[in-house]
């Protein structure tokens, strides 16, 4: 069937939406759903209340309309259905479980089967601590975390003892005296326990005070003694005014402490349970199975450690709202529950804008500017974000479709904030708030008070805000083009502009008597018109002579040069045009680029021609990569050579050289993937000596063996040349600083401290970014390159 | 792991008439593609500002720009294909009915670019909606 992979994951959510086409048909889509169809009454009724417990929606009228009344109603239908399914109550409940917004709903209906069935209630237990100890050995972090939250609340219901909680607890808190226990481990277990304690803490302290205090005592000692070389990396902020930055265990320290300090009683937490109590009485409370962390492997990787992005306090919100401390816990859970439906619904970018306005909060808490600080979070995370740039930008879009009247205004001050503040924002932080604007921008006409932003015009090219003023616009006229910029751009700022991004052939210009390669040119153009076949072009190149030396004849950069230039001239009215000339005389760069001087000569004449127009510039040597003109070693280097000096700083520069190595990364990745498949079938067919069908010879996996290890090898070489000319340049900087010396021949733009904070947050950027792939070659790296006196 | 998320990419009702192959065979092709067809473009919105826009969601192979079949200029529709089929989700999620050249575009999962296909079918040589448009729409002249 052609939607099995959809089925597999399948939940109730998507088997009930009607599609509707074009033309007003609603075509329910049978073929979706899993069963083929089968499913009785009863049972989709089962499911529906399940699924959609505490909602209140029109599929779920069962039991009254308020949430304790539909909870207890549908704990009443459930208690009816567990003779005949109990394994499909088990297994959805085990689901539900991790629907992180709807926690307290599912621990109230769990408490409620729990008063009638406990016996249910203890096999639904061990299933939850049997899928939690699955999620442990897969390293399935979110869902460990998440179940922990949940099995936490359960003492809230009677149906899970304190101390058997406080004992699973201790078990994760223990690892903090293992010696051989990487940071991150220990920090993933002493997060789970910290943020679970908002909804258990009251309990906890009631029931087993000094028991509490001695866990928290010694999460603290933790706390205090662990190392935050990782904050100066992962920072957005470089400076801690108006917000400090906060490592993330440090921050819900803090927030626990208060917590503490007010009785461990919060207000933002919405508990249905509460109206229960009574009911809950007599619950027969069972112990949850001790849950131990599994041992250390160097193969699991866990979650990086994170610092909290702030950009609002208080004083940033209308008066009729109050935005909770940095330090209070609810600030934490309104985050953490924002957090939570982003990841959750972010492949559905409409559902989730909803869901997020849908947060249910108290105590006045500016929910607008809670998301969009949350939203901004994510996408300035280092090193990368969560989910794709566009999410968030589209999800933007959809949070101001539903609010027309707030929601655009709070992004408006969100973005006047961020510019303020952008001398202190990290390189990429900047990036990426540019590429955002601009899209957010193209869906708003570019209406935009651009003159408020008037003063950064007389800034250097190279301070923060004007450089991310050009950038920007630069990325707007991507979208659209360039008369457009002109037009809504005001006059005095007009130094912004980008350039029109035409294409600038020498051989047709002023100049273009005085050029040797002017008479080749011509006669190629005339050959493209009439589009001559390869040959025909190549015998024309012979008319620039190839070069003797020491008896080896050497092509003539000329050649390569001439050739280069033209086609692409020739091949500039789109993309298209581009590619097809390119593909309609490849054969012809393979004949004349054979070095890596030849590869410099092809970069260094689109960069001639298409100066101008740095996304033709981009796309191109994509092109001239993936047809292996151009080898991604020599992308490296270019980026690092003369012609590209002035522009160093250039965002597009930077958008190349990530996606050369993101290029490599993939196809080593890809040869590494083929490879453990060819070697899992090699060995099955050794154990099965019968099986002919998937035999793997020997020397077809030494084979690929040996091309994926030279692969490696290039991947290796790509990331020294990156990183020797990193520590050349930026050296040559230092020193120059250090001795005072003036760099008069280059310019204003190799003195300054701007440019020294784009290349330096560059490099830092790169190796955050592909720390897994430089990792290994950490020693060499450092032997190579590191002396005494670097810092 | 999100469970959400199969409505933004689900297949529409639209069906290539010409479509040349079984109904079952269309169905398994649009359910494996990393081909999308883009509608209500503005017929002076370029190749580069498409690609700029849809790869955002991941990289693109390639955009086959729709032509009007007697003029051969732009109509108002492309093909964009993507190498795998998770950008090509992506971009059903993320840029599907957002702003291109200031117009609201849609997005659908195409069986796949064939030669011909890149031309408007309607009568004139654009596309069959542009005959049957009421309202002036200044993008599509």
């Amino acid at each position: 069937m052609s939607y099995n992979r959809y089925n597999n994951n399948q939940n109730f959510y998507n088997r009930k939406r009607r599609q509707t086409d074009d033309f007003g048909n609603d075509d329910e889509p049978k073929r979706f759903r899993s069963d083929g169809g089968g499913q009785g009454p009863v049972e989709e009724e089962l499911e529906t209340y399940l699924f959609r417990v505490g909602e209140l929606s029109d599929q779920n009228r069962i039991g009254g309309y308020s949430v304790e009344s539909n909870i207890e109603s549908t704990s009443n239908f459930v208690l009816t259905q567990i003779n005949n399914r109990q394994a499909d109550i088990i297994n959805i409940l085990l689901e539900c479980a991790r629907l992180p917004e709807k926690l307290t709903t599912y621990s109230t209906l769990i408490g409620l089967l729990n008063t009638k069935n406990p016996d249910f209630v203890e096999e639904f237990l061990d299933s939850l601590a049997t899928s939690l100890k699955q999620f442990l050995n897969q390293a399935q972090f979110s869902a460990v975390h998440i179940l922990v939250r949940f099995i936490s609340d359960l003492v809230n219901v009677k149906v899970v003892s304190a101390k058997s909680i406080l004992n699973i607890f201790e078990k994760m808190a223990d690892l903090v005296h293992e010696d051989k226990s990487p940071q991150v481990r220990t920090d993933f277990y002493v997060y789970c326990i910290l943020s679970s304690i908002p909804w258990n803490g009251r309990l906890l302290y009631e029931q087993h005070g000094p028991e509490l205090d001695e866990l928290l005592d010694t999460i603290k000692s933790y706390l205090e003694n662990r190392s935050k070389d990782h904050m100066a990396l992962l920072k957005v902020w470089s400076v801690d005014d108006p917000h400090p930055q906060e490592d993330y265990l440090d921050c819900i320290w803090w927030q626990i402490k208060k917590l503490e300090e007010h009785d461990w009683k919060e207000s933002q937490i919405i508990r249905p349970y509460v109206s229960f109590e009574a009911s809950f009485k007599n619950s027969t409370i069972h112990d949850f199975p001790l849950i131990v962390p599994p041992e250390y492997s160097d193969k699991i990787l866990y979650p990086l450690p994170r610092v909290i992005f702030r950009m609002f306090d208080y004083t940033d919100v209308p008066e009729e709202f109050i935005l909770p401390g940095h330090h209070s816990v609810e600030r934490y859970l309104v985050e953490e529950q924002l957090h939570s439906v982003i990841n959750t619904y972010y492949q559905d970018r409409k559902l989730c804008a909803t869901r997020l306005l849908q947060l249910p909060i108290t105590n006045r808490i500016p929910l607008n500017y809670m998301i969009v600080e949350i939203i901004f979070a994510q996408l300035f995370a280092l090193p990368k974000p969560a989910h794709l740039e566009v999410f968030y930008g589209s999800l933007l879009l959809e949070l101001c479709k539903l609010q027309p009247n707030y929601m655009p205004i709070v992004l408006a001050q969100a973005t006047e904030l961020l510019f303020d503040r952008l001398d202190n924002m990290k390189t990429a932080g900047i990036e990426r708030f540019s590429s955002w604007f601009a899209y957010h921008l193209s869906n708003f006409q570019y209406k935009w008070s651009w003159e408020d932003w008037k003063d950064s015009v007389n800034e250097s090219l190279e301070s923060p805000k004007n450089k991310f003023l050009r950038e920007t616009l630069v990325r707007c006229m991507r979208l659209s083009y360039h008369q457009r910029i002109v037009e809504f751009i005001p006059e005095p700022m007009s130094s912004l502009l980008p350039a029109n991004p035409k294409p600038n052939y020498k051989y047709i210009s002023e100049e273009a008597a005085d050029l040797e390669g002017t008479p080749v040119a011509n006669r190629l153009l005339e050959l493209f018109k009439e589009r001559a076949i390869p040959e025909d072009v190549f015998s024309a190149l012979r008319d620039i002579p190839d070069l003797e030396k020491d008896g080896e004849t050497e092509i003539n950069p000329l050649k390569v040069e001439v050739f280069t230039s033209t086609l692409l001239y020739f091949g500039c009215k789109s993309f298209s045009h581009a590619f097809a000339a390119l593909a309609k005389y490849h054969m012809i760069f393979k004949m004349l680029v054979d070095s890596e001087k030849c590869q410099l000569v092809v970069l260094e004449a689109l960069h001639d021609v298409w100066k101008n127009h740095q996304q033709i510039i981009i796309v191109l040597v994509d092109k001239l990569l993936k047809t292996q003109i151009v080898e991604c070693s020599s992308v490296a280097k270019w980026v690092f050579s003369d012609q590209i000096k002035n522009e160093f700083t250039s965002f597009y520069v930077w958008e190349i050289l990530h996606s050369t190595i993101s290029r490599m990364n993939k196809q080593v990745d890809k040869l590494r993937h083929e490879y453990n498949g060819l070697n899992e079938k090699h060995k099955k067919s050794d154990l099965d000596p019968e099986s002919v069908q998937n035999e793997i010879t020997e020397e077809e996996l030494e084979q690929k063996l040996s091309t994926l290890n030279s692969l490696r090898e290039q991947q290796k070489n790509l990331f020294f040349i990156i990183i020797e000319r990193f520590f050349a340049i930026l050296s040559d900087y230092l020193t120059k600083l250090e001795l005072k010396i003036e760099d008069t021949e280059q310019g204003e733009t190799f003195k300054s401290p701007n440019w020294f904070k784009w290349v330096s947050e560059r490099f830092e950027d790169f190796l955050l970014t592909h720390n897994e792939e430089v990792l290994p070659y950490l020693d060499d790296i450092k032997s190579q390159f590191l002396s005494p006196n670097t810092n | 792991m999100s469970y959400f998320g199969q409505n933004a990419i689900s297949i529409g009702a639209y069906r290539d008439q010409k479509f040349k192959g079984t109904r079952t065979e269309q169905e398994r092709l649009l359910a494996q593609s990393t081909t999308l067809y883009v509608g209500n473009l503005s017929f002076y919105t370029t190749e580069e500002q498409i690609h700029e826009l849809f790869s955002r969601a991941g990289d693109v192979k390639r955009i086959i720009m729709g032509l009007d079949r007697n003029k051969k200029t732009p109509c108002g529709f492309c093909f964009v294909e993507y190498y795998t089929r998770a950008d090509a989700e992506n971009c059903m999620r993320y840029i599907n009915g957002t702003r291109l050249d200031d117009r609201l575009i849609r997005t659908d999962w195409d069986a796949g670019f064939v030669e011909g296909r890149q031309y408007g079918r309607g009568k004139s040589g654009g596309q069959v909606r542009d005959e049957y448009r009421k309202e002036f729409d200044p993008g599509r002249q």
